[in-house]
């Protein structure tokens, strides 16, 4: 059965490109504009894994993936952010709050790919 | 550009404006700045970069990236925010403008890629000394990967046994181990053993326990060590990972057949890690041809890890609030469409109600009264859609009172009221040249300089306002200087000089200042490259009049001038006033409209001037429609004067017959008619019978020069 992907990012045309891609490669897409928008998909469904930026309103990528980690159902499952390189501090505090990785923006679909490979199978 | 480089354009250029609000924020307050701004514009700046990079607007990258650092150095207390600063940035930000203008996101012209070194090498002037350059990421990537090539070159098969500890909470973030492993063993030969003694027993199994280690025997063609950690990225800090490279050997593809399977079961079963000193050892068993200078390096990546303490409750709370998407963006001209759309049924509508009224059907009747009511709610809905707030181009009026005050050498500000006011797209579209031309006018021409503001009192920096606010059904936007204001006196010098109006002429002060929108009129004496490019005040006029707006004067010396701009909220559907005239029909836009009068209570006299009638104890003008269009008399049994307000002055129009509301889609004439300007557009009726749109302004001031033509001819007749 086709993987369900939840994307979560504030720029549309990051949405837009990732969506596109997994699309493509037979991924079901999920897709939140913000955090806040993200939590209405949690709601029991199978998610295979989450994608999130982690620079968003309302509520932002942290705040998102401590939600998820206590939530029943997907408490285990495996978590991407997206950042920059710039960002290490970030990446400490993304993995303590429960993410599984990372991929590190700007990305090719490749890169994309193989990050989500890594995790989810 | 495919549609992902569009959305990023689209993005990148709200980023952009973000920018520039931010950067004028920084502008006011330089010496005292909330760092969290720095944070934003570094951000925006970041955010550019990041995307540009994904969507193939390379130069458009490695600029913004220099122009970030210096925003990375202000962060850090490394540089100091001075005007230069503040100047280059408003420039770079131009420049980011027109790189993303280039369609496929590169640069082709040679001339083009040397502005760009010549911009980046200005920015990265004003980089402290010692500041090392970091690099863009695609260098460094491109160094990186020559790097791991020219070792791998230099090397030979490798073989390396790589031991994997997770830590017990490794599966609580959602990482599968074995994942891992088997990306580890697609990197060449391999063999693995998995150490499963410290998992309890069945009784006491704990599922989300991760108490299996690993080891990794790996042959590869050539140095693959890096590679390895790559694998390790993700629970580098989760996991205790030992990679060792071994003696140089063929351990698992020739020569050991099944004596290696051996010594790792022995491993697994003792649970004790193999180390390199075992597999020389067996090396030396199964006596396989070797190399004497056997390296043995190792690499140890060790690192404490937290567990995070997992709470059970408050699972639901997440769930509840369910957020909506609160705006989407969507293609204007699907708005256009809809508008359309409305506009038909609008139409349709109007003839339904005819229909319904002929048939004398009540069941009929009922229904299209009841469609009429949605029909009037879409339309209120359609035609908010188009509505933008004017606060999305007040950034470009800003950055233009910024650059006069650069450029004239003048203090300016620009201050803004009811920047939330929201307008048709459309008339948004078509006020902002007439805007921008206004305020370069004011900080030109208005605004003195400071020295002379100074001897005549004034404070030296001079303001530009401009205030917006709903009046009835229009939008009014005044836009105001502190200048120096307007000579009547000199402007009616000039106009008659220009021959636009008789030496004679009474005018009032208001009627003087309104002279300068006459085309062929310009007030300044001087001809800067700031304004006076040949686009005059008439031209600003007629571009108002063209979203049926309206524009006044007042201006007062030394004082300062206002200009008002009177708008109508929206442009293609209208409450309309639909008349007879010698049988033709005409609709009066509601809005215009202050009263309607009988002729009969009114006295009609002639003043000396003209024809006037009286009502409230004023003389009001009159025009006769039938007499200006058809030069027939007015049928008199029936005809009603409609009172409508231009400016000042309230002038009566009488038509033949009035008919009665209604709702009207207005339609542009033909190329043709275009010059008919007191003929805003035409309608189809319910009937399917036209009519034409009055712009009563425009019909007034038809009239006025008429009137003004006539006297000019008598005078020179007598003269």
């Amino acid at each position: 059965m086709a993987k369900t992907v939840l994307i979560v990012d504030d720029s549309e045309s990051i949405r837009e490109v990732v969506n596109f891609t997994l699309q493509n490669e037979g991924y079901e897409v999920l897709v939140g504009v913000d955090g806040e928008d993200a939590l209405k998909f949690l709601d029991g469904r199978t998610i295979d894994i989450v994608i999130t930026d982690l620079h968003m309103p309302n509520l932002d990528g942290l705040g998102l993936i401590r939600k998820i980690r206590e939530m029943d159902s997907y408490k285990h499952i495996p978590i991407l952010f997206l950042t920059t390189e710039s960002q290490t501090e970030k990446k400490m505090e993304a993995k303590e709050a429960g993410a599984t990785g990372w991929i590190i923006k700007p990305f090719v679909p490749a890169k994309l790919l193989s990050a989500i490979a890594k995790v989810v199978r | 550009m495919d549609q992902f480089q569009q959305k990023f354009v689209e993005e990148a250029l709200d980023n952009v404006e973000m920018l520039e609000e931010n950067l004028f924020e920084l502008e006011r307050n330089m010496d005292n700045y909330d760092p969290e701004l720095i944070q934003r514009i570094f951000r925006s700046m970041h955010t550019i970069k990041g995307s540009g990079m994904m969507f193939g607007f390379e130069d458009l990258s490695r600029f913004t990236h220099n122009f970030e650092t210096i925003y990375d150095l202000i962060r850090n207390d490394k540089l100091a925010v001075t005007k230069d600063i503040v100047d280059l940035s408003f420039e770079s930000l131009d420049y980011i403008k027109k790189l993303l203008d280039i369609g496929e996101g590169k640069l082709t012209n040679p001339d083009d890629i040397a502005q760009l070194n010549e911009f980046i090498g200005r920015i990265t002037k004003h980089f402290p000394e010692g500041t090392t350059l970091t690099k863009g990421r695609a260098e460094r990537e491109a160094e990186e990967k020559a790097k791991r090539e020219a070792e791998a070159s230099q090397n030979g098969p490798k073989n390396y046994l790589v031991t994997i500890e997770p830590m017990e909470a490794l599966l609580e973030n959602g990482t599968n181990p074995l994942y891992t492993v088997d990306d580890l063993t697609a990197l060449g030969e391999w063999k693995t053993v998995a150490f499963t003694n410290k998992v309890e027993a069945f009784t006491q199994f704990k599922p989300l326990a991760m108490r299996i280690n690993w080891q990794v025997l790996l042959h590869t063609e050539q140095d693959a060590i890096n590679d390895i950690k790559d694998n390790f990225i993700f629970i580098e800090d989760e996991c205790k990972v030992d990679i060792a490279e071994l003696p140089a050997g063929d351990y698992i593809v020739t020569g050991c057949d099944g004596k290696i399977d051996e010594l790792l079961q022995k491993a697994a079963e003792s649970g004790k890690y193999l180390t390199a000193s075992d597999f020389e050892q067996f090396k030396q068993e199964v006596k396989t041809e070797v190399t004497p200078e056997a390296s043995q390096a190792t690499t140890t990546t060790d690192t404490t890890t937290q567990t995070t303490d997992k709470k059970d409750n408050n699972v639901q709370a997440a769930k509840k609030d369910e957020a909506k998407i609160a705006t989407m963006r969507v293609a204007s001209s699907k708005i256009d469409e809809l508008v359309n759309a409305v506009s038909e049924l609008v139409t349709m509508q109007a003839q339904l109600n005819l229909v319904a009224e002929r048939q004398g059907l009540p069941s009929l009747s009922a229904i299209a009264e009841q469609m009429e009511k949605t029909t009037r709610t879409l339309r209120e809905n359609a035609f908010s859609l188009s509505l933008i707030p004017l606060g999305g181009e007040l950034v470009r009026f800003q950055r233009l009172v910024r650059d006069l005050s650069n450029n004239l050498h003048k203090q300016l500000e620009f201050i803004v009221e009811g920047g939330e006011i929201e307008l048709d797209k459309n008339i948004i579209e078509h006020l902002t040249d007439p805007l921008m031309h206004m305020i370069r006018n004011s900080g030109d021409h208005g605004i003195e300089l400071p020295e002379e503001r100074i001897a005549k009192g004034k404070d030296p920096k001079g303001t530009i306002k401009l205030k917006a606010f709903y009046s009835g059904s229009s939008v009014i936007i005044q836009l105001s200087d502190d200048g120096k204001g307007m000579d009547p006196d000199k402007i009616f010098k000039k106009a008659v000089e220009k021959g636009l109006v008789s030496p004679n002429a009474k005018l009032t002060k208001k009627e003087t200042l309104n002279l300068i929108f006459a085309s062929g009129f310009s007030t300044a004496e001087k001809v800067s490259d700031v304004s006076g490019r040949g686009v005059g005040m008439d031209v600003v006029k007629s571009k108002i009049a063209e979203i049926r707006g309206e524009v006044t004067i007042d201006s007062e010396v030394d004082k300062g001038t206002t200009f008002t701009l009177d708008l109508p909220l929206t442009l293609s559907i209208i409450d309309g006033l639909l008349t007879k005239v010698n049988g033709e029909q005409f609709i009066f836009p509601l809005s215009n409209i202050e009263k309607i009068l009988s002729p009969k209570e009114v006295e009609f006299k002639n003043n000396g001037v003209g024809n006037v009638f009286v009502y409230d104890n004023e003389q009001i003008a009159y025009i006769e429609l039938n007499a200006l269009f058809y030069s027939m008399d007015t049928l008199m049994d029936t005809a009603k004067i409609i009172m409508v307000r231009s400016g000042e002055k309230r002038v009566g129009i009488v038509v033949d017959q009035i008919v009665g509301e209604f709702q009207i889609v207005v339609k542009p004439l033909g190329k043709f008619l275009r010059k008919v300007d007191m003929i805003s557009g035409a309608s189809v009726m319910g009937d399917g019978s036209l009519s034409l749109v009055i712009d009563p302004t425009r019909l007034i001031t038809y009239h006025a020069q008429q009137r003004y033509r006539k006297d000019i001819k008598e005078q020179n007749k007598e003269a």
